[in-house]
């Protein structure tokens, strides 16, 4: 028995028996930013502006005739606690966006912008012209704001340690992301380094030529410096996805024992995985 | 776009991959280049007919080719500028050392040592020296304009004022060699 059921997000279900044909003429009548198929409930979210057309095409493949149903067409931001298992690497998207995928409550129902989480982990290369080679700053591998203070250093330093330690994390390239963040802490612990290397950082600031915002997310493959987490975001849900548009919150996530989980995707591997350390 | 300097802090930052912050931890001076109008004077000094400008040019050349990465050079005139390709923004307008004083004092108390090499008075020089008094490092000074002018005797008083040397070298002679026995002398 099919149906069209509306989600909470505003976006409609479709339910049908499985029919190749029937999912083929789906993806050439919707456009791929407007579906997204659930891989837990094993149906396809889409628009509902597209409600008519796909009752139209159950009407011509199954024989049902199913009603359109309404939706709340008002998008409202949604802030949310997450269990976050993953977090992948930002890559461009059909539709232009850059974005990072998260893996939670079963799937990959979060989205990152790359500028998001570049605010967030003080990222931001806007003192700069574009130069995806350029080494970035000691304070933005450590994921903290540029002139932070020697406790923040610190925390930020064990923390991204436990991450990106090899024996833990087996992604490619972290053992160099290992060792630049050891060289971080290795400068910024000190006060009087960190005082100077503060001074080239405010002449390097004030010598930086401002460029096209735009013009700078067109690099692919940002990693965050952190690959989970329990985070509060705000964003907006959308065919079973919530983009986030701020992340409030990012704490590590910890068990009864004490112990912080840690994830990665090993060269090769099928999937992710996640340890306790 | 300037070429870049062999030995300035940006000739470093390619050479090791690291950022300009990052470089600017083995800086220890700091070298303001007054590059008002009247830099573009020619002095004839040995038949040399390059202009102020250019004489300090070459010479902050040799210097970070010799001392590589250990200079951190900053333009003045209205406003100041740092120039970490090693070569200073040719700005020519006024002479405001002040500005540059109140930009490079971020940097007081971590460098060894600021050298001003300036060839006129300053638009304000007051102003000047009151940011000058706020400084804890020593301010030499190199003069590169007339000899006996009111602009060589202002640099003098400056650099005396804070535990610094003052030199004189008619249009740019040898500031290269002069800044690195300051230097040495640290």
């Amino acid at each position: 028995m099919s149906s069209l059921t509306p989600c909470k997000d505003g976006s409609l279900a479709v339910s049908t028996p499985f029919d190749r044909a029937f999912v083929d003429a789906l993806k050439n009548q919707v456009p791929f930013a407007a579906r997204k198929w659930h891989m837990n409930a094993k149906q396809w979210l889409i628009d509902p502006s597209y409600g008519p057309a796909v009752a139209a095409l159950i009407q011509q493949y199954f024989g049902e005739h199913v009603v359109v149903p309404t939706t709340n067409a008002a998008v409202i931001p949604t802030i949310k606690l997450i269990q976050m298992l993953y977090l992948g690497r930002c890559k461009a998207r059909n539709n232009g966006d850059v974005t990072a995928s998260g893996y939670a409550d079963g799937s990959w129902s979060l989205s990152f912008p790359e500028a998001i989480l570049r605010a967030f982990f003080c990222d931001d290369q806007q003192q700069d012209d574009i130069d995806p080679d350029k080494p970035k700053s000691l304070y933005a591998i450590l994921g903290i704001p540029a002139f932070s203070e020697a406790e923040a250093i610190k925390v930020a330093y064990r923390r991204m340690a436990k991450v990106w330690h090899p024996d833990v994390n087996h992604e490619d390239g972290a053992t160099e992301r290992f060792q630049k963040i050891n060289h971080a802490y290795e400068v910024l612990k000190d006060n009087r380094q960190r005082r100077k290397y503060d001074v080239g950082l405010t002449l390097e600031m004030r010598a930086t030529k401002k460029v096209e915002p735009m013009a700078r997310y067109t690099t692919d493959g940002y990693r965050a410096p952190l690959c989970c987490g329990l985070l509060l975001v705000e964003g907006i849900e959308r065919l079973g996805v919530l983009t986030v548009s701020n992340i409030l919150k990012w704490d590590d996530i910890i068990d009864a024992q004490g112990r912080t989980m840690v994830s990665s995707w090993p060269v090769g591997a099928e999937t992710f995985e996640t340890r306790w350390i | 776009m300037s070429s870049i300097i062999k030995g300035s802090l940006t000739a470093i930052t390619k050479d090791k991959n690291i950022g300009l912050a990052e470089a600017f931890l083995n800086a220890d001076t700091v070298i303001l280049v007054d590059t008002s109008g009247s830099m573009a004077d020619r002095d004839y000094v040995d038949g040399d007919t390059s202009t102020r400008y250019e004489r300090a040019c070459r010479e902050l050349t040799k210097l970070q080719n010799n001392l590589e990465g250990r200079i951190a050079v900053i333009s003045f005139s209205t406003t100041a500028m740092f120039c970490p390709d090693g070569k200073p923004y040719n700005l020519c307008a006024g002479t405001n050392l002040a500005e540059a004083l109140r930009f490079v004092c971020v940097a007081d108390g971590v460098v060894d040592r600021f050298i001003v090499i300036s060839d006129g008075y300053p638009d304000d020089g007051q102003s000047a020296l009151a940011e000058a008094r706020k400084f804890t490092t020593a301010i030499d000074t190199i003069y590169i304009g007339e000899p006996g002018s009111s602009g060589e005797d202002f640099l003098k008083r400056l650099a005396q004022a804070h535990r610094g040397q003052s030199s004189t070298l008619q249009g740019g002679i040898n500031i290269a060699k002069n800044v690195e026995r300051l230097m040495l002398a640290a």
